[in-house]
């Protein structure tokens, strides 16, 4: 019980400290943080429980804003509307990649949703008028809640801690639930899995609707965080990054992914600054946390923790 | 008697291999039938095309009078049909009582259950808790499986094909490599559950096929060359010649 509060009481706290305290541009950078946390964390319930490696990841997570990019524009910037199309583009994506490269092998899962990302890419990028091409999407309207609207940086903040909660509560309460169960024993030992009378399919089928829904309600903000959705935000790079994003936080954690993409995005954004060879220092983090905390960062934080605790007690 | 398992004709090739060669038995309901033959012999290939896992090339199986050709695995499992495999197959990350309920909860129909799947879950693992118990093995529910010695991994095994309920089960060697007090203990535990289930047992421990089976079927390069009662397969004189001579019995 002590843990569930600390567990609700701190994120809303740093939360709102945050809101209070830090400047535009930081707010927006930790938006941005949150959005890719939530998308990197529904790529978790695929590797870490699925043991579904993805390189298409960014597909569900840009297709979605490209989409509640283009709905805003149509429509204006309700944020229902925004979320929903957004959502919507995710799952859809998700479902026509689950039913192309969830029949095949492992190897061949990685090569195949690469491949459906990439056909993500083409599109955003020679459809110019619809996606804007090469230029991408500018220009969106602010979005809107009611009779209010959110276009201040500490508004979009606070919209995308509100989604990353709601998506960290659903995340890890589909892992808890018997599918989420009955997706790690699918990691575990599919033959097992299909002897007990499971549909791997089905298993996994829902398991990469659910994370298209996840990555696509993140992707629907992005483009209003961002101020700008371009075709980099669906191409295969991307996805890379976001599986990067999952090692250094720790995958099989849910909110390590959070960790990591606040990791990567920092040097990122305070790096590239300085220098073009941020990508360097983005690979010497990756290689040192494999060697050191082959769990990630979460996993380290963890074992912290349990120190803490045993010298406190 | 009826029959649960109806085997017609069955054949399967590995390239020009044939594995297996018009294989035909019946299995009976509640019946324990013993499937014996030299290494090679065809026996875990014949399992792996009656569940599914393998596609025969001729022949046609019937399960409770129907038709299952063609089925997938899991629509077997979903009319009654489970199975163990010659090397413990279980998840060896998960603990034992997690283990028996991921079966649990799939036979209740709850597998893939999101939302209201707590209540499912707890009840499952109620359930798992008092299989382990019934077994002995209560003091080692929150164990993980990869922590377990080979005996007990091959109890869990059973244990979970047996939380399906199944009305058939096949067994493939699942007292290899215990020792006799452990076989003793599994096989009991396979029979004070099986009132209503019919086993379709591999060994090759003759005294555990002789002592525990109703009917015994010999397989020898992928056919069936004898069946009948322990005591008519012990004095068939190819099935000696074939089987029972080569192990001095
Ligand atoms: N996938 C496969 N591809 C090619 N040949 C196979 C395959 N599976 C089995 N075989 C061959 O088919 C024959 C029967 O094998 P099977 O495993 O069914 O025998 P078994 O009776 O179970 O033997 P054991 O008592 O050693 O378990 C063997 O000669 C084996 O090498
Ligand atoms: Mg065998």
């Amino acid at each position: 019980m002590k843990r569930n509060i600390a567990m609700v009481a701190l994120p809303a706290a740093a939360a709102a400290a945050a809101a209070l305290l830090a400047d535009d541009f930081v707010l927006r950078f930790l938006a941005e943080i949150l959005l890719f946390g939530i998308a990197v964390m529904s790529l978790d319930i695929l590797i870490g429980f699925g043991g579904l490696m993805s390189l298409g990841h960014a597909a569900l997570f840009g297709g979605a804003a490209y989409a509640a990019a283009i709905a805003a524009r149509q429509w204006g910037g309700d944020v229902a509307l925004v979320l929903g199309s957004g959502i919507a583009t995710g799952m859809v994506l998700a479902a026509l990649m689950g039913v192309v490269v969830l029949r095949s092998g492992h190897l061949f899962l990685l090569i195949l949703t690469l491949l459906m990302g990439q056909m993500v890419w083409e599109v955003a990028f020679h459809w110019r008028e619809v996606t804007g091409g090469a230029d991408g999407l500018r220009g969106l309207p602010a979005l809107s809640l009611g009779p209010w609207t959110l276009s201040t940086a500490r508004a979009l903040f606070l919209l995308a801690a509100l989604l990353a909660a709601v998506a960290f509560v659903v995340g890890r309460s589909f892992v808890a639930a018997p599918i989420g169960r009955a997706l790690v024993g699918t990691r575990e030992e599919p033959i097992r899995m299909a002897a007990l009378g499971y549909s791997l399919f089905a298993v996994r089928f829902r398991a990469l609707v659910l994370a298209g829904a996840l990555a696509g309600a993140a992707g629907a903000l992005f483009p209003f965080v961002n101020l700008y959705v371009g075709p980099q935000s669906v191409h295969w790079t991307q996805s890379a990054a976001m599986v990067i994003m999952l090692v250094i936080g720790g995958i099989g954690s849910l909110w390590g992914a959070f960790i990591g993409s606040a990791v990567y995005l920092g040097i990122q954004t305070y790096l590239s600054a300085y220098t073009d060879r941020w990508q360097l220092c983005v690979g010497l983090v990756f290689v040192l946390t494999v060697l050191l905390l082959p769990n990630g960062i979460a996993s380290g934080l963890r074992i912290l923790r349990d120190r803490l605790r045993r010298r406190g007690a | 008697m009826t029959a649960i398992l109806e085997l017609r004709g069955v054949g399967k090739r590995f390239g020009a291999f044939s594995a297996l060669r018009d294989v035909a038995f019946d299995v009976g309901e509640r019946e324990t039938v013993g499937l014996i033959g030299p290494n090679g012999a065809g026996k875990t290939t014949l399992f792996n095309v009656i569940t599914g896992f393998l596609r025969p090339d001729e022949g046609s199986i019937r399960l409770a009078g129907q038709s299952i050709d063609g089925m997938a695995p899991a629509q077997r499992v979903a009319r009654g049909l489970a199975r163990t495999f010659q090397t413990a197959m279980v998840f060896p990350g998960l603990t034992a009582r997690e283990n028996i309920a991921m079966a649990v909860r799939q036979h209740a129909g709850d597998g893939l259950r999101w939302f209201g799947g707590a209540r499912a879950a707890s009840a499952a693992a109620e359930i798992a808790v008092r299989l382990l118990g019934d077994a002995g093995l209560a003091h080692r529910a929150e164990t993980p499986l990869r922590d377990m010695s080979h005996g007990e991994r091959r109890i869990v095994d059973a244990l979970m094909s047996l939380a399906l309920s199944p009305r058939l089960l096949l067994l493939d060697e699942p007292t290899a490599g215990l020792t006799r007090a452990e076989s003793d203990r599994l096989l009991g535990i396979l029979r004070r559950n099986h009132a209503d289930t019919a086993l379709l047992l591999v060994a090759h421990d003759i005294d555990i096929v002789f002592g525990h089976c109703d009917r015994v079927v010999v397989m020898e390069l992928g056919r069936v060359i004898g069946s009948g009662t322990p005591a008519e397969v012990r004095e068939d004189a190819e099935v000696r010649r074939a089987y029972l001579g080569s192990t001095g019995g």
